[in-house]
């Protein structure tokens, strides 16, 4: 009897997990189009981010010793959450009354920008 | 005074950085993948849009996104604008008719979408396997 369950339960999986992927194969996912090994999507993902916060750190005015100094203090953890932040860095300074007049050079820069496909923030 | 009067200038001045994309298209797919196979649904859709602007597949990525998560009109839409941006984009063409299979509906329309996708990739035996399978799941569904 027991055995009988076990033979029921095994053909059932191997049903169940054919159907599964039969089902999937239809779609091309996203790491075939890539042509994207899934083990080594961490490797890339933790070099991507390294290219980001060092690209950020050099438009903010850092030097190339500066960066690879506060790039070495970085563990894994720590680069992926600051690469999640990136677009929230900002260094914090008093704009005051020169907003205003600093809007309308802006305005001018924006427009020349958008032509490049550059971003601006204000620091 | 001079001096002090460019301090004061210069700290209440509101300095403008140029924020460059240290990123190519394939570099934000590449991390879009990553942070989707993490489950990081929001950051992947948005390097996968980065990428659209100039790559195809950033539309077809998003697509496969949508699907993945039951989105089928979205997916049904990036599709499209795929296929719209890059006409030999052979993988969208199949998604899409896999998408039509999997909601039951268009489904002439679908077989003509994977026959397309076939027609392209005529060289490359690995992917018209995939495309063969889309197809053959959609003449049987048409069947029943």
């Amino acid at each position: 009897m027991f055995k009988r369950i076990i033979a029921i339960y095994l053909s059932f999986a191997i049903l169940i997990i054919g159907f599964a992927q039969s089902v999937s194969a239809a779609l091309v996912p996203s790491e075939v189009t890539l042509s994207t090994k899934t083990q080594d999507l961490e490797k890339i993902q933790k070099f991507l981010e390294m290219k980001i916060i060092s690209q950020r750190l050099k438009d903010f005015g850092y030097s190339e010793k500066e960066i690879i100094d506060r790039l070495s203090k970085l563990d894994d953890n720590m680069l992926h959450s600051l690469a999640l932040k990136i677009d929230e860095l900002k260094v914090a300074g008093d704009a005051g009354a020169a907003v205003i007049l600093a809007l309308v050079i802006i305005a001018l820069v924006l427009l020349i920008i958008n032509l490049t496909g550059h971003r601006v923030v204000i620091k | 005074m001079l001096i002090i009067t460019t301090f004061i200038i210069s700290c209440s001045i509101p300095q403008i950085v140029l924020i460059k994309d240290p990123l190519t298209a394939e570099e934000h797919l590449q991390l879009g993948l990553s942070y989707e196979k993490r489950g990081l649904f929001t950051e992947a859709e948005r390097h996968y849009k980065e990428a659209s602007k100039s790559d195809a597949r950033g539309f077809l990525l998003l697509g496969n996104l949508y699907l993945n998560q039951g989105k089928y009109k979205e997916a049904e839409e990036y599709y499209k604008k795929a296929i719209n941006k890059d006409e030999k984009l052979a993988d969208a063409y199949n998604n899409l008719g896999w998408l039509y299979y999997l909601e039951n509906r268009n489904l002439d329309k679908a077989e003509k979408l994977v026959e397309k996708a076939i027609e392209i990739e005529k060289n490359n035996p690995e992917k018209i396997k995939i495309y063969e399978d889309t197809i053959e799941k959609i003449k049987n569904k048409k069947r029943r």
